[in-house]
């Protein structure tokens, strides 16, 4: 082959390998791996934000207080106590009354701080108003406590071993506008249903 | 017509099937995961441990014959400061340690500060913002604290009650927790790894406001993994009780 005919014959070559690149290349990527990964992330993400009583998102009802405490939070029974609700272990357990002048609030008095939060005394014990005791909360407790004794017999010795050391302990994540009064109401419910060790959550504020 | 090889049989007929289109569920997830990321918390969760009180009939002789128990209690007062009261062998009664008022913040700011850690209200009837004296109310607990008349250095008292007018709110108690559960330290420089007690003490609410607990040496919790530990505070009266009257 002469070299005029070779040059000919390499630069062919050339011209098929673009147009075949060409034609690999024609938008149509593979997403199939990436779709994998997003549906991954997607379940993990899921699962970790339902799951988890301690992953907070604050908003205008439930707001954490700051502090340097910096006892870690374990396996406990979880109470919420936001201005509209009290939930246990993420079920609503007892409405929270919110009054502004004297009327009911709306969902724009959630932000205002001068709103009175207290329990109805339908709720209480007896009916009565100087009641310590919110009994809806304390069957929910009760219940949520033996639900939890339940779960626990047939988890792993590890679980067993951390319910031990945490039995009777109350995670407590509670709005930082929430009266001493309501507090002490739910302090002393808690206390009846056999959960002596109240944690109350707090965003940490020191140096991590 | 003629038969075909295994390997060629499953391939027989795809090109007929229509690829699924995944670009529009590829949109949903784009908007989904940043969503879903943008509800998950990145703040630490931690906790203040507070006791139930336990109501006791037991009155032997040998608990009448030991020393009085200390009895620190702390009392918030609505938008007025704290109150603080102990029991003395010496003394009949209960002691006082006198009225600790509110501070007037030195600027309206502290108030939005850090999201309320430095305990600070808009009072209108007290001229704007102010600030229950948390300096003040650790410098008398720690005072108490101190004192081998009031507590065995060799068996410390742990408990502290805390007791609160109906309308104080879960912020202020929790910043008065915090004021008498652990040593507070300051960093001198921002190069010092660990807090230290300020030589003269919290002379006031401005030096208050730069302290942190000083914490102790790393441990591991009953109920923790294997390999996690914690460096707790230093503690001056870590138990704490709510005091309730019914």
């Amino acid at each position: 082959m002469s070299n005029e005919a070779q040059e000919q014959f390499e630069e062919q070559q050339v011209k098929v390998r673009k147009q075949t690149a060409h034609e690999d290349a024609d938008g149509s990527m593979n997403i199939n791996s990436m779709m994998d990964i997003m549906t991954i992330l997607l379940v993990f993400l899921l699962i970790s934000v339902t799951s988890d009583p301690l992953a907070i998102k604050e908003n205008d009802v439930l707001k954490l207080s700051r502090s340097y405490a910096s006892f870690p939070a374990l396996f406990s029974v979880p109470i919420q106590i936001t201005k509209k609700e009290i939930t246990v272990d993420q079920k609503r357990a007892v409405p929270v009354v919110c009054k502004l002048d004297g009327r009911t609030c709306t969902d724009a008095d959630y932000k205002n701080p001068n709103v009175r939060l207290s329990i109805d005394p339908m709720n209480k014990e007896h009916g009565k108003k100087d009641s310590l005791l919110i009994v809806p909360l304390k069957n929910a407790l009760d219940k949520a406590v033996k639900q939890m004794k339940d779960d626990i017999a047939n988890q792993s010795a590890e679980v067993v071993e951390k319910y031990k050391h945490n039995q009777g302990v109350a995670t407590i994540i509670c709005d930082q506008t929430i009266p001493y009064r309501m507090i002490a109401e739910i302090v002393y419910t808690t206390g009846m249903a056999e959960l002596n060790d109240m944690r109350f959550a707090i965003i940490y504020a020191g140096a991590t | 017509m003629a038969a075909r090889k295994p390997s060629e049989r499953r391939h027989v007929g795809s090109d007929n099937v229509p690829e699924l289109n995944l670009v529009p569920i590829m949109a949903i997830m784009v908007i989904l995961i940043p969503m879903l990321i943008y509800m998950f918390t990145f703040h630490q969760i931690r906790v203040q441990r507070v006791s139930a009180p336990r109501r006791s009939t037991q009155t032997s002789k040998a608990n009448e014959e030991q020393k009085k128990p200390l009895n620190l209690t702390v009392i918030i007062r609505q938008n007025k400061g704290f109150t603080v009261t102990w029991e003395e062998d010496a003394q009949q009664g209960t002691q006082d340690g006198g009225p600790i008022g509110l501070y007037k913040a030195p600027d309206d700011k502290w108030c939005d500060a850090d999201d309320g850690i430095r305990g600070c209200l808009e009072i209108a009837d007290q001229g704007g913002c102010v600030c229950y004296d948390v300096a003040k109310l650790y410098n008398t607990v720690l005072k108490i604290r101190k004192d081998p008349k009031l507590v065995d250095p060799k068996k410390p008292e742990k408990r502290i009650n805390i007791s609160a007018e109906p309308e104080v709110t879960w912020s202020i108690i929790s910043r008065t927790i915090d004021a008498v559960t652990c040593i507070m330290g300051v960093r001198e420089s921002d190069a010092d790894k660990n807090a230290s007690e300020p030589a003269g003490g919290f002379t006031d609410m401005e030096l208050f406001a730069k302290a942190e607990p000083i914490l102790d040496d790393p441990i591991r919790l009953p109920g923790m993994g294997e390999d996690e530990q914690v460096r707790l505070c230093k503690p001056l009266f870590e138990q704490v009780i709510f005091a309730m009257v019914e």
